[in-house]
C-alpha cells in the first residue's frame, strides 16, 4: 500500500483543517488562487509521497535554520512530515551507518523518482578531501544521489553560486552543485539563507504538481526570484527622490531615507525579501536599517565590501535581468520591440504572478 | 494589501487644474536631479526628465514618468480617499492586470503613487526609446490586446510543411 502526503501528515498529527489551511498559505505565497489550493490539497491527498533527500556538504547550515523557522508553523510540520522520514543528518532521529543506510535504500527503492536538495557544496580539490561526511567525499555522495534522483534542488547560495567558501581564492576548489551535476535539473534557490517561506513553496509546489517551478535563465525559480529588492523596496520613493542615508545613524537614517550611499545592493538583487519579507514577513534588512548585501546574487562576496556604494550596475548582475534583451533591442528596433518588451514588464510586475505583497510598509 | 477598484480610463473627466499637475512634476524631478543627484553615478546622461501619456482614469492622473535614473508608473489619486502613506502599498487592478503601487510623498508635487518600471536606466540608448516603452507601458496597461486564441486543431504533417502554423485562424492547409 503506498501512501500519500495526506496520510503522512495525518499519521504526524496534523489535522485537516491545518492540512487545508496549509495548502491555501502556500498557494498565495506562489501567487496562485483559492482554485489552485484545492489543486495542491488534492495533489497531495492522492499523490504517493515523493522522498526528499537533503544533502549537506560545505555549509553553515542557516538554509536549514531557516527552513524550520518557516513563518507559519504549518509549513514546517507539513514538509518536515515529508521530509525528515528519510534523510537529512541535521534533523533526523537516524544516526550513523543507519542513516547513511537511507540513502541507499531511497536511491533503489524510488530511483528516478525522488528529489534531491542539496544544502552547501562540494570542494573538488585533493579529490574531495575537504568534506568528508559519513566517511566519504561529499562529492561522491552527492553523485551517487543525484544519479538516481528526479530533480535536484540547490538550496542557498553556496549550492546555488559557491558562496564563501568559493570566494576568492576559493583554496578548497567549493563547487557549486550544477558544475558537477550536468544530467539533472537542477532548480536553484539562493540566497543566505533563502526565505523560509520561498524554501517551502518550492518544495511544496514540486511535491504538489510533479513538475518544476517556471524558471529564469539562472535557472531560479521566477516566482520568487523575478523581482530586484530595489523594484518593491518600501524606501523606494525616497531613491527617485535623491533622499538618501550619508552616515550612519544620521537624521536622514532616523527618517528612513534610501540606503544606497550606504552600500545597498537592492538595485542588482534579485529575491522576494522586500514582498515575503523575514521572520512571518515581520521586516527585512531594508527595513531594519541596513542596506541589502545582495547575499542571493552570483559571487557576491567577490564584489567589494557589502558597504562599497554601486558605481557601475553592471558588475553585480544586473546582465540576469530578464528584461535586458528586449530593453537593449529596444534601443535598435524600436516600438514593436517595445511593445513586446513592454508587455513583460507588466507580467513581470504583476502581484498575481510574483511572491505575495505585504499590506503595509512602516517607515523604520 | 489594500486592493482598490479596477482603474479604467475616465471619458467624462474635465478637471483640467490638475493636467498641469504632471508638468509641475517633471519641473520638480529636473530640479532633484540637478540638486540632489548631482553626484550620485546611476544616471544615465543620455536622459531627461519627461513625462510621457498622462490621462485621467478613473483612479487620478496616471502617466509614465521618465527621468535618467528611473521609470516609473506615476498615480495622482482624485477624490477624497486619503492618500498612501511614504511607502505604503497598494494594489490596483487594470485591464492587464493588478499592480503594487508605494505611496510618495514631495513638498513641492504633494501625495502621489509610484510602480517601478526601471531603474537605474543603462539599458535604454537615448531619450527616443524611453519614451517608446513608456508609451508601449502605458498601452499595453490600459489596452492589452487579447490573447490569442489557441488552435482548437492540429496542423497536420503537410500542414506544417505548407507553413500553415503561421496563418493565424486560418484552416489547415490541405486537409
Amino acid at each position: 500500500m503506498k501512501e500519500t502526503f495526506y496520510e503522512v501528515m495525518r499519521r504526524q498529527g496534523i489535522t485537516r483543517r491545518s492540512f487545508l489551511k496549509y495548502c491555501s498559505l502556500t498557494a498565495a505565497s506562489l501567487g496562485m488562487g483559492p482554485g489552485q489550493a484545492m489543486q495542491i490539497a488534492q495533489a497531495l491527498e492522492t499523490k504517493e509521497r515523493v522522498p526528499v533527500i537533503w544533502l549537506h556538504g560545505l555549509e553553515c547550515t542557516c538554509c536549514t535554520e531557516s527552513f524550520i523557522r518557516a513563518g507559519h508553523p504549518l509549513a514546517k510540520d507539513v514538509i518536515l512530515s515529508m521530509i525528515s522520514l528519510d534523510y537529512d543528518d541535521t534533523i533526523m532521529a537516524a544516526a550513523g551507518h543507519q542513516a547513511e543506510e537511507i540513502l541507499k535504500e531511497t536511491r533503489e527503492k524510488y530511483d528516478g523518482r525522488y528529489i534531491l536538495a542539496v544544502e552547501g557544496n562540494p570542494p573538488l580539490a585533493d579529490d574531495g578531501v575537504y568534506c568528508i561526511p559519513g566517511g566519504e567525499p561529499f562529492v561522491d555522495k552527492l553523485k551517487y544521489m543525484a544519479a538516481g534522483a528526479k530533480a535536484i534542488i540547490s538550496w542557498g547560495s553556496c549550492a546555488s553560486w559557491g558562496c564563501v567558501q568559493a570566494a576568492k581564492p576559493n583554496p578548497t576548489q567549493a563547487t557549486p552543485v550544477h558544475k558537477v551535476i550536468r544530467d539533472k535539473p537542477v532548480i536553484k534557490v539562493p540566497g543566505c539563507p533563502p526565505i523560509a517561506e520561498v524554501m517551502t513553496g518550492v518544495i511544496t509546489y514540486i511535491v504538489a504538481f510533479d513538475r518544476l517551478p517556471e524558471l529564469d535563465r539562472q535557472g531560479r525559480p521566477k516566482m520568487f526570484y523575478s523581482q530586484r529588492i530595489h523594484d518593491k523596496c518600501y524606501r523606494r520613493p525616497h531613491f527617485d527622490a535623491g533622499q538618501f542615508v550619508e552616515q550612519w545613524d544620521d537624521e536622514n537614517a532616523r527618517k528612513g531615507y534610501c540606503l544606497y550611499k550606504m552600500g545597498c545592493k537592492g538595485p542588482t538583487t534579485y529575491n522576494a525579501c522586500s514582498t515575503v519579507r523575514w521572520n512571518e514577513g515581520v521586516s527585512f534588512p531594508i527595513q531594519s536599517g541596513h542596506g541589502c548585501i545582495g547575499c542571493s546574487e552570483d559571487g557576491f562576496w567577490d564584489k567589494g565590501s557589502f558597504y562599497d556604494r554601486l558605481t557601475n550596475i553592471q558588475q553585480f548582475g544586473a546582465e540576469s535581468n530578464a528584461d535586458k534583451v528586449g530593453m537593449a533591442a529596444a534601443g535598435v528596433v524600436g516600438t514593436a520591440i517595445a511593445a513586446h518588451a513592454a508587455v513583460s514588464v507588466i507580467k513581470r510586475l504583476s502581484t498575481t504572478s510574483s511572491g505575495s505583497v505585504p499590506e503595509k510598509s512602516d517607515q523604520a | 494589501m489594500s486592493v482598490a477598484a479596477g482603474v479604467d480610463m475616465d471619458v467624462n473627466a474635465t478637471d483640467v487644474a490638475d493636467t498641469r499637475w504632471e508638468e509641475r512634476l517633471a519641473e520638480r524631478f529636473r530640479q532633484i536631479q540637478d540638486e540632489r543627484m548631482r553626484d550620485v553615478p546611476l544616471l544615465n546622461p543620455a536622459l531627461n526628465v519627461e513625462t510621457v501619456g498622462f490621462t485621467d482614469t478613473t483612479a487620478g492622473r496616471l502617466g509614465v514618468l521618465i527621468t535618467p535614473w528611473f521609470m516609473n508608473l506615476i498615480l495622482k489619486p482624485q477624490g477624497d480617499a486619503d492618500p498612501l502613506g511614504m511607502g505604503e502599498t497598494v494594489t490596483r487592478a487594470f485591464a492587464a492586470g493588478a499592480l503594487p503601487f508605494t505611496g510618495s510623498d514631495d513638498e513641492t508635487v504633494g501625495s502621489f503613487e509610484i510602480c517601478s518600471l526601471f531603474s537605474p536606466m543603462f539599458d535604454f540608448e537615448d531619450q527616443a526609446s524611453a519614451r517608446d516603452m513608456a508609451s508601449s507601458v502605458l498601452q499595453a496597461l490600459l489596452h492589452p490586446e487579447p490573447e490569442k486564441p489557441v488552435l482548437e486543431r492540429e496542423v497536420d504533417r503537410r500542414a506544417f510543411l505548407r507553413g500553415g502554423f503561421l496563418r493565424e485562424g486560418s484552416e489547415s492547409a490541405g486537409r
